[in-house]
C-alpha cells in the first residue's frame, strides 16, 4: 500500500507495530499463546480437578496489543468455593507463586506474579503476568466480579471485573486508536499507565462529535487536544468497579506528562511529521520503494544534490 | 586527538540522537568511529539500510570523514564509486564548499552527502542510473567539474585556472586562463576570485597536481604574464614615436 496521507501512514503503523487481523499469526503471539498453554499445564498438573481457569487478560484480550509485546497478562481465577489452591487470597497468591517458581524465574508484584524467564534457559517472547483471584459469585459466567490480592496498599484485596474491563475496551470501537496511542506512549516515553490511557481515549472519543473512528489522524488529534487543553477536567472510572480509586495512577504527574507530550504531538502532526511521534514504518513493497526513490530524485533541489566520484 | 576526544564524543552523542540513532559511537585507536545501520527514511518510511562506518577526524569537518560501506552490499568497483577498501567516493573534494560549507556538523554531513550517496546507490540498484548524475572517474571527473564551473572546455585552460586557484596571490594583470590573451582584470577575474574564496586551496591543489602530473606542461599557457606589452602608467608616452613630426627640425 503506497502511503499518500497521514491515515495511510497510521494504517501502516497499525499493520507493522501492533497486533492486527493481518498479523495475528506473528511469531511473538504464537510463542506467548504457547507459553500460556505451558502455564496452564503446570497449574492443572499441580492442582488436578481444581476449578482454576486461566484467562487471557490485558491487551491481548482487549485487542490492543502492540509489537513487540511487552508482556502477556493472564488471570488465574478460582471459583468462589474452591480451596484446593488456597483458602485465602493471600494463600492462592503465594501458592501460585511457589508453583510457578519451580519452572520460571518469578517476581512478586502488587497484584501479579511475573514470570520473567524459564529456568531451563529456553527463551520467552515476553514476560507473563499471572494475576491470581477468586470469583465473588458462585456463577462466574453470570457475574464475573472477583477479588484479587494486593501485596501493598491500604486494602489487601481489590474488587474488579476482568470481563467488564475487557469488554469496555474491546467493544468500544476505538481499539485501533488505543493501539496507535500505545505506540505513541512507547515511542515518546509518555508517563501514563496503559489502563488509564485506554479509559481516557474511550471517554474522550465517546463524547467527541463528528469524529469517525476510521479517521485515525482526526481521532488522535482529538485525543491530544483533550490532553493538552482539558486534562484536568477529564475523569475516569474503572469499568470493573466504579468504586476503585484511580487517583493513584491518574495523578498530577501523569496529567502533566500527557499534556506536555500531547502538545508536542500536535505540533508534529500539524507539520505532517507523524513519524517523529510514532516512528518509521518499513517499506516492503518493491513498487513503493521505486516510487519513493523517484520522488526523492525529482524533489531534491539542485543545490542539495551531490554526485559520486571515484579517484582512480 | 586524545585531549579533545571526550568533548567530541559528548557533543556527537547528543547530536546523533535524532538523526541516525542506530549508529554506535565508539573510540578506537584514539579515533572516533560511527558504526552501524545507516537508514534511508523519507516521510517516515524506511526504505533501505546500509551498514556503514564513519571515521570522524574533526567535528568541524575541516577533514572530511572517511565513510565506508561495511556490509558488502555495494560491489567494490569504481563504477559504483567505491574503492577496493570499501571507502565511499561521496563527492569530488573540490565541491566541499557547496556540500559541507563552514558550520556543517556531523549530523548535517550524514543527512547531506552521506545520505545522498547511499540513496544514489539504492537508486542505481533499482534503476541502473545515477539519480543526480555522476562525475567521471579520476581526472576526467575533475575536468568535468571545473569545466562546468568555469565554462571552459579546453583542458589547458582548466589547468591554468587551477594554477591560479592554488597560487598564493593572483595579480589582476596576469593573462586570463581562458586563453583570450587579455588580462584577468578585463576578462574572467570575477569567477576566479569567487572560486578562490569558496574552494579550499588544499582540495584545488590536489586536483591541480593530479592534472599537472598527467598532462605535458605547455609553458606558454602557464605563463602568467600578459602577451600584450606592459604599459607603464607612470611614464610619459614617447612622443617621438607617437608623433614623429616632433622629430623634424
Amino acid at each position: 500500500m503506497a502511503i499518500q496521507t497521514p491515515n495511510d501512514y497510521l494504517q501502516a503503523v497499525l499493520e507493522q507495530k501492533t497486533v492486527s487481523s493481518s498479523n495475528q499469526t506473528n511469531d511473538y503471539i504464537k510463542e506467548l499463546v504457547d507459553e500460556r498453554e505451558k502455564v496452564k499445564t503446570i497449574l492443572e498438573t499441580k492442582y488436578p480437578g481444581a476449578s482454576l481457569a486461566l484467562h487471557f487478560a490485558g491487551s491481548y484480550a482487549k485487542n490492543t496489543m502492540t509489537l513487540p509485546p511487552s508482556d502477556l497478562d493472564l488471570a488465574a481465577y478460582v471459583q468462589r468455593d474452591e480451596t484446593a489452591v488456597g483458602d485465602t487470597l493471600e494463600d492462592i497468591y503465594q501458592n501460585l507463586h511457589d508453583t510457578l517458581a519451580e519452572t520460571y524465574n518469578v517476581e512478586k508484584h502488587r497484584s501479579c506474579v511475573r514470570l520473567l524467564s524459564r529456568k531451563d534457559g529456553e527463551e520467552m517472547a515476553a514476560s507473563i503476568d499471572v494475576v491470581p483471584g477468586r470469583y465473588i459469585n458462585e456463577d462466574s459466567k453470570q457475574d464475573s466480579q472477583c477479588f484479587i490480592y494486593q501485596t501493598e496498599g491500604e486494602k489487601c484485596r481489590l474488587k474488579t471485573d476482568l470481563r467488564a474491563q475487557v469488554r469496555h475496551v474491546r467493544d468500544s470501537g476505538f481499539t485501533n486508536i488505543i493501539k496507535l496511542a500505545k505506540v505513541w506512549k512507547k515511542q515518546n516515553n509518555v508517563s501514563v499507565r496503559t489502563f488509564v490511557l485506554e479509559l481516557l481515549i474511550i471517554k474522550i472519543l465517546s463524547n467527541a462529535e463528528d469524529v469517525k473512528s476510521s479517521d485515525y489522524a482526526a481521532c488522535l488529534r482529538t485525543v491530544w487536544n483533550a490532553f493538552k487543553e482539558d486534562i484536568e477536567n477529564i475523569s475516569i472510572e474503572d469499568p470493573g468497579n466504579a468504586n476503585n480509586d484511580l487517583s493513584g495512577i491518574f495523578d498530577a504527574s501523569t496529567k502533566a506528562s500527557l499534556k506536555s507530550h500531547a502538545s508536542t504531538a500536535l505540533t508534529c502532526a500539524d507539520i505532517d511529521m507523524w513519524s517523529s511521534i510514532l516512528g518509521t514504518v518499513e517499506v516492503k513493497d518493491k513498487a513503493e520503494k521505486r516510487a519513493i526513490l523517484e520522488s526523492i530524485r525529482v524533489s531534491t533541489p539542485q543545490v542539495a544534490q551531490s554526485r559520486p566520484w571515484a579517484r582512480i | 586527538m586524545g585531549a579533545n576526544l571526550e568533548h567530541m564524543v559528548a557533543t556527537l552523542e547528543q547530536e546523533l540522537i535524532t538523526g541516525q540513532p542506530d549508529l554506535a559511537l565508539v573510540v578506537e585507536n584514539d579515533s572516533l568511529v560511527l558504526r552501524g545501520p545507516f537508514k534511508l527514511i523519507k516521510d517516515g518510511r524506511h526504505f533501505d539500510t546500509y551498514e556503514i562506518e564513519v571515521l570522524v577526524r574533526a567535528l568541524d569537518l575541516h577533514q572530511i570523514p572517511v565513510v565506508k560501506e561495511i556490509g558488502g552490499r555495494i560491489p567494490k568497483n569504481p563504477d559504483r564509486h567505491i574503492n577496493d577498501d570499501g571507502t565511499a567516493c561521496l563527492f569530488l573534494p573540490d565541491e566541499r564548499f557547496r556540500l559541507c560549507p563552514p558550520g556543517t556538523t556531523i549530523p548535517d554531513f550524514l543527512a547531506g552527502p552521506v545520505w545522498n550517496y547511499f540513496y544514489s546507490q539504492s537508486y542505481f540498484e533499482e534503476c541502473g542510473t545515477w539519480p543526480f548524475g555522476e562525475h567521471r572517474h579520476g581526472l576526467e571527473g575533475v575536468l568535468d567539474f571545473y569545466s562546468e564551473l568555469t565554462g571552459m572546455t579546453e583542458t589547458l585552460s582548466i589547468l591554468k585556472f587551477l594554477s591560479y586557484l592554488v597560487a598564493k596571490k593572483v595579480k589582476p594583470h596576469w593573462s586570463c586562463y581562458c586563453g583570450s590573451g587579455t588580462q584577468l582584470t578585463a576578462c574572467h577575474l570575477e569567477i576566479l576570485t569567487h572560486c578562490r574564496s569558496t574552494i579550499l586551496r588544499r582540495d584545488a591543489l590536489q586536483s591541480y597536481q593530479l592534472l599537472k602530473s598527467t598532462l605535458p606542461i605547455h609553458r606558454n599557457w602557464l605563463e602568467k604574464k600578459s602577451t600584450k606589452p606592459k604599459r607603464n602608467k607612470n611614464s610619459f608616452p614617447d612622443l617621438a614615436k607617437t608623433f614623429p613630426i616632433f622629430l623634424k627640425k
